[in-house]
């Protein structure tokens, strides 16, 4: 069963990584920020990734598990991060991707996630020509930090209104998607102070554009696809998720 | 005959052709219409089929570490 469930993964990861169009998707693109915001975003990131260094040493010592978790959602973010869907929304055809975030987010914690996308991030940047050096800092601000926390926080409020596990994790992916493209609208939108152009206006135009041309549909994808983790991950090992304070008991039934 | 200004919005993708990520048709785009816009990345893997190897690479390691932490996690008896 391990095996097949392996064997599974790489195919899966083979068949939709082998792109060439994989190079075209969210992320901000080198050169595309001037010098005062990259240093802006890399001093904004910079102090999520380390508290996220610091989180990772203190729950590997408290939960076994952490450190296998870590690597298979660091994986899993990289390779969701990079990986082109293509969607027919109302303005024709288009390939963008998800962002893995609020999975992350949700399982390992907002400041890990911030970790885990920032490494992800910085390997596409180096070896896959996706994203940028230079614009590492704006990405990571909106995928790692925005991406992160919006689904943390969408997780736990869906948890306060008794939503069951799967419509918890669909509200994580689905919020952390958006925010993280609304993350990325205001870092292109910023480009217009000083040039005469209204901040608000370009953001929202922009933001309005993701969402017609794939982003309104592959949220859902997205939603759909963490709130499915969830529950494979509750019928499977429970364990983990009372370890990581997602559910209270796991002897009582959780509504799935 | 007077110009119309055509919104960006109805010109995605249909410039580009079908299946255009969006950091070209929405980000690139928009990058440009700001003054700002992308160049080559430093280490330029997108030469030829040196892109294609990179993220099969990729996804070949990525999908054994996937793999490998999942059969620790979920499969492998304490």
């Amino acid at each position: 069963m391990s095996r097949t469930v392996t064997v599974f993964a790489i195919i899966f990861f083979l068949l939709f990584i082998s792109s060439e169009n994989a190079v075209y998707a969210m992320h901000i693109t080198e050169g595309i920020l001037p010098p005062k915001w990259v240093i802006t975003w890399f001093a904004v990131a910079m102090p999520f990734v380390g508290i996220g260094i610091y989180h990772i040493k203190r729950k590997k010592r408290q939960m076994p598990v952490y450190l296998p978790l870590v690597g298979t959602l660091g994986a899993a973010v990289f390779v969701f991060s990079c990986f082109p869907i293509p969607v027919i929304a109302l303005n024709g055809m288009a390939t963008s991707h998800p962002c893995g975030t609020g999975m992350s987010a949700v399982l390992l914690g907002p400041f890990v996630s911030v970790l885990v996308a920032a490494i992800a991030l910085l390997i596409q940047a180096l070896f896959l020509a996706h994203g940028g050096l230079t614009t590492l800092g704006g990405n990571i601000f909106s995928m790692g930090i925005l991406g992160s926390f919006s689904g943390y926080f969408a997780f736990k409020i869906a948890q306060r209104c008794r939503l069951s596990l799967f419509w918890c994790g669909f509200l994580a992916g689905m919020v952390s998607d958006l925010f993280t493209y609304l993350g990325t609208s205001i870092e292109l939108g910023l480009l217009v102070i000083g040039k005469g152009g209204s901040f608000i206006k370009a953001t929202a135009e922009i933001f309005g554009v993701f969402m017609m041309t794939s982003q309104g549909v592959l949220c859902i994808v997205e939603g759909i696809v963490v709130g499915f983790i969830l529950v494979f991950v509750y019928k499977r090992k429970p364990g983990i998720l009372l370890h990581l304070g997602l559910i209270k008991d796991d002897t009582k039934p959780v509504q799935v | 005959m007077e110009k119309k200004n055509i919104p960006v919005i109805t010109q995605t993708n249909n410039e580009e052709g079908a299946w255009t990520g969006i950091d070209v048709s929405v980000v690139g785009k928009y990058a440009e219409k700001y003054g700002h816009p992308p160049r080559d990345p430093y280490i330029n893997t997108d030469q030829g089929d040196l892109l294609l190897f990179v993220f099969t690479a990729a996804g070949v390691i990525g999908g054994f570490v996937i793999g490998f932490n999942v059969r620790k996690i979920f499969y492998e008896k304490e």
